[in-house]
């Protein structure tokens, strides 16, 4: 019966782990609920969920383990999936020609016709090519020989599956997820320079002790200067067209960088598709500071960090005024400018929010990644870029 | 371990702690864990670990954690210099290295021998690293002094309160280990409730009038800080002290409300008050019952 509960939440994401249950376990067997539902609603809500933003999904797990509430919505299509592919059968096999036509299909695409499946299935259809369903070619289900599918088995068999919907067991130890602003702060803290800075308060023992030997035992206090990071970073992002997808992760980057409180200076500029001769402290405003003053005030002394995905038109790096930006009068293109900035910022890296593996896709990427050393913005990759800027 | 009864925090006089409240204080009580709190400023949770205290009848140990606090200063210091100083001066008895050890709020709360409540507030203040550095502490309730190579342990486990605003995210492992509780704000009836507390003598009239008000600029959009509880509880000792009186009517008008500034603090706050007091009547606003 409490079980339920456990999985239920686990279903809605609420992040529960096996020593808060425990504790759950160790109150009821002290009696803590006071046998009253009430008391133990607050009893397992104070021990299993400890953000608010959870606080709904838990009034609903706990409605439908423990007084008939209804399943929430997604809770209850991941339950009717699982029942359609109950009892599966063994993949058919694919013709080669079929194999690479269909490995070609996107994941894009897959989702938006999973979604309409979705929308349109209503019972169970096993071995065929079309519905979610066990055994077929279809790219739904589980136990299908689809190349590219999406499997909602935790078992892979059958095709490489290109994202195991539901059946994320091992999410959390997955090394290149995108980041919360905690763990992006941590991986920010290697970024660090510690040099004697301040006034000479810090009391220096050994060298107290050796000047007071010295001193046949009169002793003499040696202070000396607190260390302090001096690493001053300066954060420049894309904004807005084809970063608008990622400017959650970009917004979470930055409020690590902002609120770490960690560096010795930390300033940001943002741009929009490609940095041209101005840099803006604020986009919606334009308020802007032009990058041949950034460069000379900055450069060298700060370590430069640019977020984007670098996925531009090849004209909007290459061609002189290639850009629809209002207030470009300059010549210079993109590409030239970036290039000053590579030559002026020793220590630089390009963090992409776009995945690895579509670097390629795009003409620019490459183009960018050769003048700044690239990486992507995922835990793993901003650990790369960390010690590159040391 | 613990000789103590469930169900013996229930708020105190001058405390109105909801029946929520109530029971996370008696779990973190019994499962002898960190009673983590969270909720908007001004809903008392500072208050609450000196009720808890007050109720409970234990010492308070207060742990204020300011952006320069390390985990290590809330055990101890080992205070070199005097120690030194002692040395040159002959003062004091230099032999003894535990003279010139002084315990932080946490030692004390371990080494104290009764049970008391610690109150470690405003945790999110500290580097992120600081409730991970603290994990091993809270959990064992003991510490080693290296100098004395000596362990400090809590004969009785405190009851530990920990107070955050949110401003930086709290490591998993030590939320993992703590109860939680995020207080919401009251609602009108708790609120009189409260208000009773700390005013008795208050008539039925100023309150229905002050809580109406309040509640009514609260609910005002836009406004950057909501006035909170002991705003309101400021409001009224002033409201009180002044004797000033309160506008009639069910529509109070912006202008008419004495000592506002105890409510809204904010340049900004003001200036959107009065362009919403200053707007003109309409109908899709008119759910918002007040400053039209």
């Amino acid at each position: 019966m409490f079980l339920a509960l456990y999985h239920s939440l686990r279903a809605l994401k609420v992040p529960v782990s096996l020593t808060e249950w425990l504790t759950l376990l160790e109150g009821l067997a002290k009696g803590l609920h006071n046998d009253s539902l009430e008391d133990f609603y607050y009893l397992s809500r104070s021990l299993l969920v400890k953000d608010v933003a959870y606080y709904d999904a838990f009034d609903q797990a706990f409605a439908y383990c423990f007084k008939d509430g209804a399943l929430p919505d997604d809770l209850a299509t991941r339950e009717k999936i699982l029942e359609w592919l109950q009892d599966p059968r063994m993949p058919r096999p694919f013709s080669q020609e079929e194999l690479d036509r269909l490995k070609a299909l996107p994941l894009d695409e897959l989702l938006r016709q999973l979604e309409e499946r979705l929308r349109d299935q209503k019972e169970a259809h096993n071995g065929g090519k079309k519905w979610i369903g066990s055994g077929g070619t279809s790219p739904y289900g589980i136990n299908g020989s689809h190349p590219s599918g999406i499997s909602f088995s935790a078992e892979r068999q059958g095709g490489r599956a290109a994202l195991q919907a539901f059946a994320r067991r091992y999410r959390n130890l997955r090394h290149d997820l995108t980041l919360d602003v905690r763990q992006i702060g941590v991986a920010l803290k290697r970024l660090r320079d510690l040099r004697d800075s301040g006034a000479e308060e810090i009391l220096d023992m050994d060298a107290t002790i050796e000047k007071t030997c010295r001193n046949a035992g009169e002793i003499d206090l040696i202070f000396g200067r607190e260390r302090e990071n001096q690493v001053r970073l300066l954060l420049v992002m894309d904004s807005g067209g084809s970063m608008e997808p990622y400017r959650d992760l970009s917004e979470r980057l930055f409020s690590a960088a902002h609120g770490l409180n960690h560096f010795k200076d930390f300033r940001a500029f943002y741009f929009h598709n490609c940095v041209y001769e101005n840099l803006y402290t604020n986009m919606e405003t334009d308020e802007f500071v032009p990058t041949a003053e950034v460069m000379r005030e900055y450069g060298k002394n700060y370590r430069l960090v640019i977020v984007g995905d670098a996925a531009m038109s090849p004209y909007e790096l290459m061609t002189p005024h290639g850009t629809l930006e209002r207030y470009r009068t300059s010549s210079v293109t993109g590409h030239e400018w970036l290039r000053q900035l590579s030559d002026a910022f020793p220590k630089r890296a390009w963090l992409n929010p776009l995945p690895e593996t579509y670097w390629n896709q795009y003409e620019t990427v490459p183009t960018v990644a050769g003048l700044f050393p690239m990486f992507p913005l995922t835990l793993e990759g901003l650990g790369r870029a960390v010690r590159q800027l040391h | 371990m613990s000789n103590l009864q469930f169900h013996q925090f229930r708020g105190t006089e001058g405390y109105v702690a909801s029946r929520a409240l109530q029971d996370v204080v008696n779990v973190a009580i019994a499962l002898e864990r960190p009673l983590l709190l969270k909720g908007e400023p001004g809903t008392g949770k500072t208050l609450l670990a000196h009720h808890i205290a007050e109720a409970l009848d234990m010492e308070i140990i207060l742990w204020n954690v300011k952006s320069t606090t390390k985990a290590r200063d809330g055990l101890y210091t080992y205070d070199t210099v005097q120690r030194l100083n002692d040395a040159r001066f002959g003062d004091g008895d230099v032999k003894d290295i535990r003279h010139y050890i002084k315990y932080g709020p946490l030692g004390r709360a371990f080494a104290s021998g009764k049970r008391v409540v610690l109150l470690i507030d405003e945790v999110d203040k500290a580097d992120i690293e600081f409730p991970n550095d603290l994990l091993f502490e809270l959990d064992e309730m003991r510490f080693h002094v290296l100098e004395t190579d000596e362990w400090v342990k809590a004969d009785q486990r405190p009851v530990v309160i920990v107070t955050s605003n949110s401003e930086k995210e709290l490591p998993d492992a030590f939320l993992r280990r703590c109860v939680f509780h995020y207080i919401d704000f009251p609602d009108e009836a708790q609120m009189r409730a409260i208000i009773e507390v700390h005013f008795p003598d208050l008539g039925v009239e100023l309150m229905g009038k002050a809580c109406k008000i309040f509640f009514g600029l609260r609910e005002v959009p836009g406004l950057r800080k909501r006035p909170s509880t002991s705003e309101l509880l400021d409001w009224i000792r002033v409201l009180l002290a002044s004797g000033a009186k309160l506008p009639e009517g069910d529509v109070p008008s912006l202008e008419s409300v004495p000592f506002l500034g105890a409510l809204v603090k904010m340049q900004e706050d003001t200036e959107t008050l009065s362009r919403h007091a200053n707007r003109p009547a309409d109908v899709r606003t008119a759910g918002r019952r007040f400053f039209s």
